[in-house]
């Protein structure tokens, strides 16, 4: 049985070589506890490229020279195939100066360090790989979103293209040349229509998206009549429909207000009275209105009246508050919502809202527009 | 017989050892394993008509090299910086860095190496380049052989000279 001084002798031999070399480099002594220097080289440089590589560092230290210190040092030789920490000194023994190297054996820990490492870096460089992947399906993601938007819209061109295409004089698949200028001239206004509806057709879905969350409105500078013939124009091509616009005089040309919805509103109810088959007109009437939480404001009055049924209206009449959905007959789910709209909108400035409507599809909505002034 | 003691360091997954094993013993392992600590070994190469030994000292990546143990640049003539192309992380502190092992030594010849160029087109590897704070010497690939021996004389005729 081992008494615990041979014990203790060891593990500490287990743990450390120590050896001492000369001033050229030669060995000296050693205790031979991790490996056998018996059949080394004389020169201890010979034994590993690291001490090669810093022995002329190792012998010129100086008795007075802190302990150079070279710590997880790996497999530096065949012999020693582990993780090793090396200690060299200057120190004198029987007055000759020599150099004291110590190689500590810490295989164990450091390889219990070295798993630490490997799973720390290998998350690092996994997480720094997603993130590149991320950001990547992010780029594409926004790339396929606008292809798709290039996407319907050719088609609605397309859809377009072809019904101008089928009205004109085209049989067998043969063009008439003398026609090709007018159909590419018409093609071209008919894009530039398409894309115009397209846009309208955005901004309309976006506010009827946003119906419960009319509270942040967007107040832009914008022109009344300038915006109004917009729309108007815009409409070329209904034949059924005449329009008439009237803005009082105190009302400003230049005006600061939300106008996305204002065009949208207006856009919307054209829209409901294109679906009349019968010859009609559209006024709108713009008169100064005082409002309780805005500095100015004024009244919209949007009427549609058919040519054939012009004294139709003040069947269903509504005030204020609300409308009920057994008084728009004939119109559907379509009309309910925008006329919810227009409600929320002057609910939200605690202002006007008044609806008539009747069967042959004559309307007439009275709502208000708050506005400041552009300074 | 000239030796020169060449250190490899840089930020960790850079490929230091990669370029280490391909350049020592012509092998590749596309397996990521950390280095702990330094390993070193040499190789003997031809510049001009001389023979050169280089000492090459692996190092651990850190991300920053004021952690890397000051002795193991103890006698370095030459220290080439390894940075990952496909990888900018590795760029972050390359000023920094360059400017501390200058500090350290001030007669040694640096080299910063652009690695993995076999995972990153010509284009991306341009962008990277005229990105870079300092000049890039040298854009190489452990995996394919790149440029690995090309980096070594380069270095080597430096250190010669």
């Amino acid at each position: 049985m081992q008494s615990l001084e041979e014990y203790k002798f060891d593990r500490i031999k287990q743990s450390a070589q120590f050896l001492l070399i000369d001033t050229e480099g030669k060995l000296v002594d050693s205790c031979d506890s991790l490996f056998d220097t018996s059949k080394k080289a004389e020169e201890v440089k010979y034994w590993m490229p690291l001490l090669e590589s810093i022995v002329d560092q190792i012998l010129t230290l100086e008795l007075d020279s802190p302990e150079l210190f070279l710590p997880k040092i790996q497999a530096p030789m065949q012999e020693l195939k582990g993780f090793y920490d090396f200690s060299f000194s200057k120190i004198e023994k029987n007055d000759q100066e020599l150099i004291l190297w110590i190689i500590y054996n810490n295989t164990k820990i450091y390889k219990d360090f070295f798993s630490y490492q490997q799973n720390r870096n290998e998350l690092v460089l996994k997480n720094q790989r997603i993130g590149v992947i991320q950001s990547v399906l992010q780029s594409k993601r926004q790339e396929l979103n606008k292809q798709i938007d290039r996407l319907h819209r050719f088609g609605t061109i397309k859809r377009n293209y072809y019904e101008l295409i089928s009205n004109d004089q085209f049989e067998s698949g043969t063009r008439h040349s003398d026609q090709t200028n007018d159909e590419t001239t018409s093609y071209i206004l008919e894009i530039e229509n398409t894309i115009g509806h397209l846009q309208d057709l955005v901004e309309e879905l976006v506010i009827l998206t946003n119906v419960k969350d009319i509270s942040s409105f967007e107040m832009k500078e914008f022109q009344i009549c300038g915006l109004l013939n917009q729309i108007f124009q815009n409409q070329v091509g209904n034949n059924n429909i005449d329009f008439n616009i009237n803005v009082h005089s105190d009302i400003p040309e230049q005006l600061i207000g939300n106008y996305i919805y204002l065009k949208q509103i207006i856009i919307g109810l054209m829209k409901e009275s294109w679906k009349s088959e019968n010859q009609g007109i559209v006024s709108i009437d713009l008169q100064p209105v005082k409002l309780e939480s805005a500095e100015q404001g004024f009244l919209v009055e949007y009427k549609y009246s058919s040519l054939e049924n012009e004294d139709s209206l003040a069947v269903n009449q509504i005030n204020g508050t609300g409308f009920q959905q057994n008084n728009l007959l004939n119109y559907g789910s379509e009309l309910e919502l925008k006329l919810s709209m227009i409600q929320k909108f002057a609910t939200a400035h605690n202002g006007i809202f008044n609806c008539e409507a009747s069967e042959d599809g004559n309307l007439l909505v009275t709502f208000s527009f708050p506005y400041e002034n552009v300074d | 017989m000239i030796s020169k003691k060449v250190i490899l360091t840089g930020s960790f997954g850079v490929g230091k050892t990669s370029l280490f094993n391909k350049f020592v013993y012509s092998k590749f392992s596309d397996k990521y394993l950390t280095t702990i600590g330094v390993k070193v070994n040499k190789k003997v190469i031809k510049v001009g008509d001389e023979e050169m030994s280089i000492l090459l000292w692996d190092i651990a990546g850190e991300v920053s090299q004021d952690k890397v143990p000051v002795s193991y640049f103890l006698g370095a003539s030459g220290i080439i910086y390894v940075f990952d192309l496909s990888r900018s992380v590795t760029t972050k502190n390359m000023k920094e860095d360059i400017e501390y092992l200058k500090r350290l030594l001030p007669n040694g010849v640096i080299k910063i190496v652009g690695n993995k160029s076999d995972l990153v087109n010509q284009e991306t590897i341009e962008k990277v380049v005229a990105e870079l704070e300092l000049h890039c010497d040298l854009v190489t690939s452990a995996k394919t052989g790149e440029n690995v021996e090309e980096l070594f004389h380069l270095i080597g005729e430096e250190l010669a000279a």
